[in-house]
């Protein structure tokens, strides 16, 4: 019985606003998915910690202070280090487009910015997921 | 629910809390600032003065509102970002070199760290040779709110609530045109909840700091009239203005009937106002131009203090010059232009504006009402009741715009092909190191025995319930660093953990 | 540790999504300690485990934590938001901690949660600790699979009596009142029974059982020293009174019985499925046959299917 997808959104370094991620998590949990919501104030190494114990197959990473490439590309760079294959890593939040490239290179398959439906993330997170 | 004949300047101040509110004085123009280094907020700082802002606010980074040092690991990353970086008597200095506090007002947002900013920004009055009496302003010094809505908390419940009344009681004695306490909602606001809950959830966490000082021993009236508060203007513009009105009626109310206040000035809800953020768009951000001067049409109507209107890219990072100057051109043409100034409150007797008064009061009421049942705002917060609410509303909110039921003009609607890519403030990636070693230098320089001496009296104090502004004050005083002295705090009072989720 | 990480996680997920537990991790159950949290939604559960963990860690026990959360009946999916409070134990190697939905099954527990149990057990933890949300009567399925039932309320003035009735009570091993800090000055404490609130002890052979009521703040950490002295006395008297080897042997008995039951009920829907058994059902609808007689065709249709069902253990289809 194939399970329904396992999600996991995180918020990394000191930003405290929970907006964004809470009503992606809803959302995805509204479009059947089982999602874990790490709260705030997350180093890099609890959210790979948290996504290894989970075995999630997506991780969502939230930040709105401007500290996401310090931050995401330590997450990337943890979980090429622990192997860990297969989880489609999406980001979300308050990031520049000149950035955004440089977070796809690192493996970041896509960046929500503000403005973004929740259909439109679930509807990104379901194709990708069928796909691997 | 409406007070016979409601007039300006009288109880229960639905109408505004002066008689003749702007035609005497307009508000306070009030431009958040602050961002990379000292010496940067400085210039910023000159330049707004110069161009006729009258009051200043300062923001601060991240590390420094969660009481770490620049050089702390824990502020990898986040020096310098979201505000200036202030970890010791050096950099506040040098965001006041050349500005004489006795001649500006200024707002800091600060909550869990408040009382060591205070002391910090006394301390640089002292060293100018201006006497505390003289010197005005506000810190927020919200604690509650940060707990749902914002996140810069340190320590639990308690002993935050101790700074807090630590600050009211030090202020009413040494600096009494401080303003002790910014309640706000607009942080609530942005989180997602409604006009309703915005004004029960802020009332309510004034509540419960009222009771704190009360409990400690202060007679309301002593502290109660630099107790300010701090809305949100959102995009609905007659239900922004009911709002403001509701929520002074309320407060009046809170202030005598609740409380036993006498003094008419502890019963007056003044108000900073900042335009909502989250209404601001990344898509065509001229229109954000124009959503600002809607809604700081509403704060004015509504009869605010004081009022900061967002820059057109506010939504994407920190504004750049030209869109911070035009942001207080609009309130300048609001004030000078548009002569809405000539009589205050002048939308009451609205046939519309009074009914909506009337039902965000009823709202609020009820809000108020289950808070109380839940045993106090203290409680509806740790219970993960008001988290719930407010989040709760924010998924209502996206789902109603996903489902068009509520436009956004150039995101859901009106899309325009291209997307508009905006110009940014960048923070020098040299910043962080640079810091580290400022830092460095300035512990060397430090007299170490003295420090450690401040550390420990601190340590000592903490644990009993004496005030700890004079202690605090004394620390800055020496060079001890905002970092220091939190770690000393965290050791006694332990780090708040939070328990609640949706 | 026998079992971690990656290795560890993988297997729970098989095990979530209907596999069985190979045979030769079974055999190494029955080391583990086996705690049980239950309690309706809010009291704290979550916020308790994070500070018992601490409180294990210092006793140098390694700890698995399963935490139960509902899976939404309209569309599937699950918000769980338990970890959250658990999530500074993250890093350590000693934790492991994983959410589960519970997929549209009733009870308190998941499907697979006793087998995820004997999981932990057989990667070596010292203490595995499955939270649930229980509300009352239904929810008491922690019951069957953990050695020492914890149930945890909130002082809630009025409610206790209630509690006292529902079956929560009945399978508490300790009572826990957390928040205790909450309680105003003047508030009386009113209890189910009235409990000694001093150190729990073991009772010696042949007495009973006294369960004792801890009062906690999750908060400030007041109580859980106790908490653990209660858990540690629980399980002495457990294995003094042989009670362990009786609560193993009902957990056991539950364990089969269920996969029994998952068993043949996928017999019993796919033998539904054929033609046959179509028009037996239209024709109970339509009047013409008698439900039990129905059963009695069925029954014959379903016993002989299952007699050539295959070894693998087949979870009905939701």
């Amino acid at each position: 019985m194939k399970r329904p997808t396992k999600v996991l959104i995180a918020k990394a370094g000191l930003d405290g606003h929970e907006r964004g991620a809470l009503v992606v998590a809803m959302g995805l949990r509204d479009a059947g998915m089982e999602v874990v919501y790490t709260g705030i104030r997350n180093t890099p190494e609890q959210i790979v910690a948290a996504a290894v114990q989970e075995d999630v197959d997506v991780i969502g990473l939230s930040s709105l202070s401007g500290g996401h490439m310090a931050q995401f590309s330590r997450v990337m760079k943890l979980l090429k280090k622990e192997k860990i294959k297969g989880v489609l890593v999406f980001a979300g939040g308050i990031i520049p487009d000149e950035d955004v490239k440089k977070l796809k290179k690192l493996g970041i398959k896509e960046v929500f910015g503000p403005g973004s439906s929740i259909a439109s993330i679930a509807e990104f997170v379901k194709k990708s997921v069928r796909s691997k | 629910m409406t007070e016979p004949r409601e007039e300006p300047g009288t109880f229960p101040f639905t109408r505004g809390v002066h008689a003749t509110m702007y035609r005497g004085k307009l508000w306070t123009m009030r431009q958040y600032a602050g961002f990379g280094t000292a010496q940067e907020t400085n210039k910023r700082y000159k330049y707004l003065l110069s161009q006729g802002q009258t009051g200043l606010s300062m923001a601060f980074d991240l590390p420094t509102q969660i009481g770490y040092d620049s050089d702390d690991a824990m502020a990898l990353g986040e020096v310098g970002r979201v505000g200036v970086a202030i970890s010791s008597l050096a950099d506040m200095e040098q965001v006041f070199d050349g500005i004489p506090l006795d001649k500006v007002s200024t707002s800091m947002t600060i909550n869990a760290t408040a009382s060591i900013l205070l002391a910090l920004y006394l301390a640089v009055a002292e060293k100018q040779g201006v006497p505390w009496s003289k010197v005005s302003g506000t810190v927020q010094n919200d604690i509650l709110k940060e707990y749902i809505a914002r996140g810069t908390y340190i320590f639990p419940p308690r002993p935050s609530l101790r700074l807090i009344a630590d600050v009211v009681e030090f202020c009413v004695k040494e600096v009494p045109g401080w303003n002790t306490i910014s309640v706000g909602g607009y942080h609530m606001r942005e989180a997602g909840c409604t006009a309703a809950q915005e004004i029960a959830f802020t009332l309510a966490d004034g509540i419960a700091y009222v009771q704190t000082c009360v409990e400690r021993g202060l007679a309301v009236d002593d502290f109660a009239s630099r107790i300010a508060f701090f809305f949100n203007c959102h995009s609905n513009f007659l239900e922004e203005i009911a709002k403001f009105r509701a929520a002074r009626r309320l407060w009046a109310h809170i202030m005598r009937d609740r409380f036993g206040a006498k003094n008419e000035r502890s019963m007056m809800l003044r108000f900073h106002t900042q335009t909502a953020g989250s209404t601001l768009t990344a898509q065509q951000p001229d229109n954000n131009v124009v959503r600002t001067t809607i809604e700081a049409l509403a704060a004015v109507l509504g009869g605010t203090q004081s009022l900061h209107t967002n820059a057109k890219d506010e939504a994407i990072a920190l504004p750049t010059e030209e869109s911070a100057l035009l942001a207080l051109r609009t309130q300048q043409i609001i004030a000078y232009e548009s002569g809405v100034t000539a009589e205050p409150d002048p939308l009451g007797g609205s046939h519309y504006v009074e009914r909506l008064t009337d039902e965000l009061d009823a709202k609020a009421r009820e809000y108020l009402n289950k808070i109380d049942n839940l045993g106090g705002m203290l409680k509806a917060v740790e219970s993960g009741y008001v988290y719930k609410e407010i989040y709760g509303a924010a998924y209502e909110h996206q789902k109603a715009v996903e489902r068009k039921e509520k436009i956004i003009v150039g995101v859901n609607e009106f899309v325009s092909g291209k997307k508009l890519a905006l110009k940014m403030q960048k923070t020098d990636p040299k910043m962080e190191p640079r810091r580290r070693r400022d830092l460095a230098a300035l512990r060397k320089k430090r007299n170490r025995v003295t420090v450690d001496k401040c550390l420990a009296t601190l340590g000592k104090a903490a644990k009993s319930s004496e005030n700890l502004m004079p202690i605090l004050v004394d620390s800055v005083r020496n060079y001890v660093t905002v970092g220091e002295i939190c770690n000393v705090l965290r050791g006694t009072f332990g780090e708040y953990r939070a328990t609640h989720s949706i | 540790m026998i079992m971690q990480g990656k290795q560890l996680t993988k297997l729970v997920t098989r095990l979530e999504s209907g596999e069985r537990l190979p045979a030769e991790l079974y055999a190494r159950t029955g080391r583990a300690r086996i705690v049980g949290i239950t309690g309706p939604p809010g009291v704290g559960k979550s916020s308790l485990i994070d500070r018992l963990i601490d409180e294990l860690r210092r006793q140098g026990k390694t700890v698995g934590v399963a935490v139960i959360d509902p899976t939404s009946p309209i569309s599937g999916g699950a918000l769980l938001g338990d970890r959250l409070r658990m999530q500074r134990h993250s890093e350590d190697e000693g934790v492991f901690i994983r959410s589960l939905a519970t997929r549209q099954h009733h009870g308190g527990l998941t499907d697979s949660t006793p087998q995820i149990v004997h999981a932990l057990d057989a990667a070596g933890f010292d203490v595995v600790i499955v939270e649930t949300v229980g509300t009352g009567q239904d929810e008491v399925e922690v019951a069957e699979v953990a050695d020492t039932v914890v149930v945890v309320l909130m002082p809630e003035l009025g409610d206790e009596i209630q509690r006292a009735k529902s079956g929560l009570m009945e399978i508490a091993d300790v009572l826990v009142i957390n928040k205790a800090d909450l309680f105003s000055a003047g508030a009386a404490r009113r209890e189910p029974r009235s409990q000694n609130r001093g150190e729990p002890r073991s009772p010696n052979k042949g007495e009973k059982w006294e369960r004792p009521t801890i009062h906690t703040s999750a908060k400030s950490g007041e109580g859980i020293a106790t908490l653990c002295g209660a858990l540690d006395a629980h399980h002495a008297y457990l294995v003094s009174s042989r009670q362990l080897a009786r609560r193993r042997e009902r957990a056991a008995r539950a364990e089969v019985i269920r996969l029994l039951q998952s068993q043949m009920t996928a017999s019993i829907l796919r033998a539904l499925e054929a033609p046959q058994s179509q028009t037996i059902l239209t024709n109970v609808a339509k009047r013409k046959l008698d439900p039990y007689d129905a059963v009695g065709k069925l029954s014959v249709r379903i016993l002989g299917s299952n007699n050539r069902s295959s070894k693998h253990v087949a979870r009905s289809p939701r």
